[in-house]
């Protein structure tokens, strides 16, 4: 992506997203905390970056990020992630929805955003062997042990 | 979910192999294994509902075509192979489904949870991996 576009991308989120005062997810799940972590601004512009991709970005007629999940996604990580929390990969999704994934630590974490009130979490420890996903709708606050798991050490 | 009307095609054999391509922007490093690959969002099913696309390497290779073939037009791409014997212990089925353009077309079907998901980015092999990134 040019710098041009990526620029163009920006301007419009923020114009399209009208205010950070808003928020996409159910009141619920909202926190208050203000992350720290020093990646977050180089995550934000992949984040927006999403924005412009076009009907079939992945070749098999994947349909465009929607600005919902990006705002979305840009919150959880402003609330969840701390000064310690290692940097996520992220990556959109075929339906228009974002990705955010920690494999680090012995640990897999992927946060599969559909829309602002529809989650999905896949948490893997590998030295204990534990599984398990999660379907979250309202309630966020076990991404917040989750993401605490990465975050220490 | 994608791929109820669909049976598992028995001729193909387990050996046989299956070339996905992968987008640049859904390539990973997964510092628990020290390596790039797929996220796990690259092995789902197309968003009309259809089951996922692949090419059956053993029908391209008869149609005297290389690996290279599959990318052409997409620039950047990369491509990973799954094994058939992988894909069914996952419970899912692969058809035949050949296209005007694709005549080594086939779909994987069955319902793909984030785990299955997960297990074929793991297992993918890169056949052509297009590299164009530095560790995070």
């Amino acid at each position: 992506m040019t710098s041009s576009t990526l620029e163009h991308s920006q301007s419009q989120f923020l114009s399209e997203s009208e205010s950070w005062s808003t928020s996409t997810l159910p009141e619920s799940a909202r926190l208050v905390r203000d992350s720290s972590a020093h990646w977050l601004s180089e995550v934000v512009a992949e984040l927006v970056a999403f924005l412009s991709l076009k009907p079939n970005w992945d070749s098999y007629e994947a349909i465009p990020v929607r600005i919902e999940n990006v705002k979305t996604a840009i919150e959880l990580l402003f609330n969840f992630s701390a000064a310690s929390t290692p940097r996520p990969s992220v990556v959109p999704t075929n339906l228009g929805g974002v990705q955010i994934e920690w494999h680090q630590k012995a640990i897999d974490l992927e946060i599969e955003i559909h829309s602002p009130v529809a989650i999905d979490v896949c948490f893997e420890d590998l030295e204990k062997g534990v599984e398990r996903e999660y379907e979250l709708r309202s309630d966020l606050h076990i991404l917040e042990d989750l993401v605490s798991k990465l975050s220490q050490q | 979910m994608a791929g109820s009307e669909y049976v598992d095609d028995q001729s193909i054999l387990d050996e046989e192999e299956l070339w996905r391509r992968v987008p640049p922007r859904l390539i990973i490093f997964d510092n628990n294994l020290g390596v790039y690959r797929p996220t796990s969002s690259a092995f789902v099913d197309s968003p009309d509902g259809s089951p996922m696309s692949v090419v059956m390497a053993s029908e391209a290779e008869k149609l005297n075509r290389t690996a290279d073939s599959v990318l052409i037009g997409h620039e950047g791409y990369s491509l990973v192979s799954i094994k058939v014997s992988f894909v069914r212990s996952l419970n899912l089925g692969v058809v035949r489904n050949p296209l005007p353009n694709e005549q080594a077309h086939a779909l994987v079907f069955g319902n793909k949870t984030k785990s299955v998901q997960r297990k074929l980015a793991k297992s993918a092999i890169w056949v052509i991996h297009y590299q164009d990134q530095t560790p995070p």
